[in-house]
């Protein structure tokens, strides 16, 4: 039985985790977020426009099933990233933030010393903090010192699909690491999914995979599906890859040669 | 002076009205302003709403208790979708 997943003080049975950008619909997400099993979703947080106020999201997440995990996007630096995770705690969301400062919007590539510097600012006023990183096993280890509850470096830049591009630096810092590893951005198909929790990855972040897929409910399924199968994959120990054959058949007590 | 009934609400005359920043962008509401009524005229969702008073993140519990002044600088922020 695969033992739950411990963030901070809680523990979750579902190792997807759900962005909720990009949906066609609030409904459209509502139904992925129910396929995909998830008990965590992230949210933005952004001026109101009395002009353009339209459907809240929150009502059609159902707080009580899983935990609301606000982000820090838009944030170009760790001042910013703080003031953006005092608003959400006194919006009454759980005092939990994905740390995200990517002051490049062309790759949205995270700024690996600001990041540092806002755990640390986060983590003395009381946040749990889940920090998006550059896939660098130093500052790994940097931010589990400074109190990350877990890391969470990219397998690609942010909604461009292309899987774990980063692959020999995850190897890395998932066998270094002492708190969850969740490998977020760049995951474009369960398949990529189904590697990083074969690789021994405790958990994935999704979203525009799922969101701007055609039906993103089915997709949400299918992603819950290829995280159990690569986390019970790992469970299991995978077989070592060789160079070479080695027959899977027996090489001895063949036929004789029949005479020509 | 005439006495004027306080039930009134009124923005006409320049000492019955501040200006304040909400959002970055300067607005006009009457002197005395409680939140909750500058939150309801800007028809604003209540329920989600997240407001950093002059730098500062506020409680909701705080809301009905906050009275505007002049030069107030107001974030209105809400949950929206993100990954």
């Amino acid at each position: 039985m695969d033992p739950a997943l411990r963030i901070g003080d809680r523990e979750f049975h579902s190792r997807l985790i759900v962005g909720t950008g990009k949906f066609p619909s609030g409904e459209s997400m509502r139904s992925a977020i129910e396929s995909s099993g998830t008990e965590i979703v992230t949210v933005a947080l952004r001026r109101v426009d009395a002009q353009a106020q339209g459907d809240d999201i929150l009502d059609f997440i159902d707080t009580e099933r899983v935990l609301l995990l606000p982000n820090t996007s838009g944030a170009q630096n760790a001042e910013e990233a703080l003031r953006l995770a005092r608003l959400a705690r006194a919006a009454g969301m759980p005092s939990w933030v994905k740390l995200e400062v990517t002051p490049d919007l062309r790759y949205l590539l995270p700024d690996p010393v600001e990041t540092l510097r806002a755990c640390e600012l986060l983590v003395a006023d009381g946040f749990t903090v889940l920090p998006y990183m550059p896939a660098d096993p130093v500052l790994a280890k940097r931010l589990e010192e400074a109190g990350a509850a877990t890391v969470m470096p990219l397998g690609s830049p942010i909604g461009s699909n292309q899987g774990l591009r980063t692959e020999a630096s995850l190897e890395i810092i998932i066998e270094q690491a002492t708190v969850p590893v969740v490998v977020d951005a760049g995951i474009g198909a369960p398949s990529h999914a189904a590697r990083a929790m074969e690789m021994g990855a405790d958990a994935v972040l999704v979203n525009t995979a799922i969101a701007v897929a055609g039906d993103p409910a089915a997709m949400a399924a299918a992603f819950a599906q290829a995280v159990r199968a690569g986390r019970s994959a790992w469970e299991a120990g995978l077989a070592p890859e060789r160079r070479e054959a080695e027959a899977s058949s027996p090489l001895t007590g063949f036929l004789e040669a029949t005479e020509g | 002076m005439e006495q004027r009934d306080s039930r009134v609400e009124t923005t006409s005359t320049s000492t019955s009205s501040i200006t304040i920043h909400v959002n970055g962008r300067a607005m006009t509401v009457e002197r005395d302003c409680p939140l909750p009524r500058l939150i309801e005229n800007l028809g604003l969702d209540r329920r989600f709403l997240v407001v950093e008073y002059n730098g500062e993140a506020r409680r909701r519990e705080d809301f009905d208790t906050l009275v505007l002044k002049e030069g107030d600088r107001l974030e209105l922020v809400r949950p929206v979708a993100g990954g």
